[in-house]
């Protein structure tokens, strides 16, 4: 049984890792450098928008866009089935929350695995060389994908609790494509606008807006004071107060009257 | 033993008053029937015995531990409440094995003896989307019993039961009596589990009281 539901996770995040092969695809032509290192940039660097066209956005993260899809019913599979039978055998709505997140966190970090391991096997059969000095680039990568990803995958999979899959999926997507639209239209226009889009949680994919990604000289002006580490942990403390509030949602709500699914 | 203590407890939803002032004690191993009309508070009471809602006064505790504060819910407990409802893509043995394996107590075998317990086959190979409504109530009663619980929780147990099925739940209730759990069933059809319980309360508008044996 459990072989099954294993099987049934990795073939979802197979899906979904199947949609970024358009990407690798496309890249392997338009990388002139033969290093590994520049084909995973091109394939994960982020938005790239010449101009101020938005519609570019919207066509670039549609991948993005269908994995947040597909993990935004993780919280409420337990629903699909009388959720008492679940929660009075976990036995503390702290320990449920906990499960949920480290399932989540496992499924984001497969799937992006699974991407990273085709993006490489692409990059090899497409003549790209691995070289030992860049290695830690891959390991940022690895990193800006899955933290910022995680942290909206967790706030919408705990939404989706009260207001249901499809709501907080629309909202969330609302909010993915209004903050990357943002950043396209007012990129470096002030730095009061680098502050806020340096703390909207999609910039911290964008590889490219970090002021230490050895793309900066290429790109414009990086986001002034846009990290790596200050990325990370603004992402680790959005995560934790999110995740600290909804663990005192949970305790403090009769469940009931917090799980709605899709009847709200 | 005290099984259940509750003092003082009342519920209030949206201004309006579902359980009040609410005072009862049940012994370990006795069986109780709460019986009333649809919306007299026996479903409400349930719930905050399971630990579903908090009340808004007084306090419960399930064998001497408070829920919403010591625990969040029984610790031992299965329980029949709200609708019925399983994974649709999963056969009836599937389901019972996800859900036992949250807490890894019991084996495949024991599984599948709770469902034959219910007159089901464990090697029925149909999906739960398949199954008529009086099936499914028989696997939600085996997923009750599977992990042989300490405390029993049945609401409407035999709804969409056909007479034959409701003699087997009144059967498989005598025997988690005799192996000593704590019984606590919800009908307001009083036929079906006619004196199988050792005590009955009746509940009207939010309100206990005292029932009696319908003769």
């Amino acid at each position: 049984m459990r072989r099954k539901k294993y099987l049934r996770d990795f073939l979802e995040c197979l899906a979904a890792a199947a949609l970024f092969l358009f990407i690798m695809v496309r890249n392997l032509s338009t990388v002139q450098d033969s290093h590994m290192e520049q084909y995973f940039i091109q394939n994960f660097m982020g938005i790239v928008v010449y101009g101020t066209d938005i519609s570019q956005v919207l066509l670039q993260i549609v991948p993005e866009i269908v994995v947040f899809y597909i993990f935004s019913g993780v919280f409420l599979a337990d629903y699909e089935i009388n959720f008492v039978y679940v929660f009075t055998r976990v036995g503390s709505k702290q320990r449920w929350l906990l499960k949920k997140a480290v399932e989540l966190l496992m499924k984001v970090v497969v799937l992006w695995l699974l991407i990273f391991v085709l993006s490489f096997l692409f990059g090899t059969v497409g003549g790209f060389t691995l070289s030992s000095e860049s290695m830690s680039i891959y390991g940022r990568l690895f990193l800006f994908q899955t933290v910022s990803m995680f942290f909206m995958l967790f706030v919408q999979n705990f939404a989706s609790l009260s207001i249901g899959r499809s709501k907080s999926f629309l909202l969330l997507l609302i909010f993915y494509a209004a903050s990357l639209a943002l950043g396209v239209l007012f990129y470096n226009k002030s730095s009061q606008i680098n502050l806020i889009l340096s703390l909207l949680p999609p910039s911290s994919q964008m590889y490219i807006w970090h002021s230490d990604s050895p793309l900066a000289n290429l790109w414009d002006k990086p986001l002034k004071g846009f990290t790596t580490a200050f990325s990370m942990i603004w992402m680790a403390v959005l995560f934790v107060v999110s995740y600290v509030l909804s663990a005192v949602i949970l305790q403090k709500k009769d469940l009931i009257e917090l799980v709605k699914g899709e009847s709200a | 033993m005290t099984a259940i203590e509750i003092q003082n407890m009342s519920k209030t939803i949206k201004g309006q008053t579902v359980l009040s002032n609410i005072n009862l004690t049940l012994e370990t191993g006795g069986s109780y029937e709460f019986y009333g009309h649809n919306g007299s508070g026996k479903s409400m009471l349930f719930r905050a015995v399971s630990g579903l809602i908090h009340p808004t006064e007084g306090s419960v505790k399930v064998f001497g531990k408070e829920l919403g504060k010591e625990i969040s819910f029984p610790e031992s407990m299965g329980l029949i409440i709200e609708n019925v409802g399983f994974w649709p893509y999963y056969t009836g043995f599937e389901n019972l094995q996800v859900l036992a394996s949250i807490r890894h107590i019991i084996s495949d075998e024991e599984i599948k003896e709770s469902i034959r317990r219910v007159g089901l086959n464990p090697e029925d190979k149909r999906t739960y989307k398949k199954y008529s409504l009086g099936m499914k109530q028989r696997l939600a009663i085996a997923q009750v019993v599977m992990e042989k619980p300490e405390l029993i929780i049945l609401d409407e147990p035999t709804n969409a039961l056909d007479e034959e099925a409701v003699e087997a739940v009144r059967h498989l209730i005598r025997e988690e009596q005799k192996r000593g759990a704590t019984i606590l069933i919800a009908s307001h059809n009083r036929e079906d589990l006619k004196q199988m319980c050792d005590q009955y309360y009746k509940m009207t508008d939010g309100k206990l009281e005292e029932g009696e044996l319908q003769e």
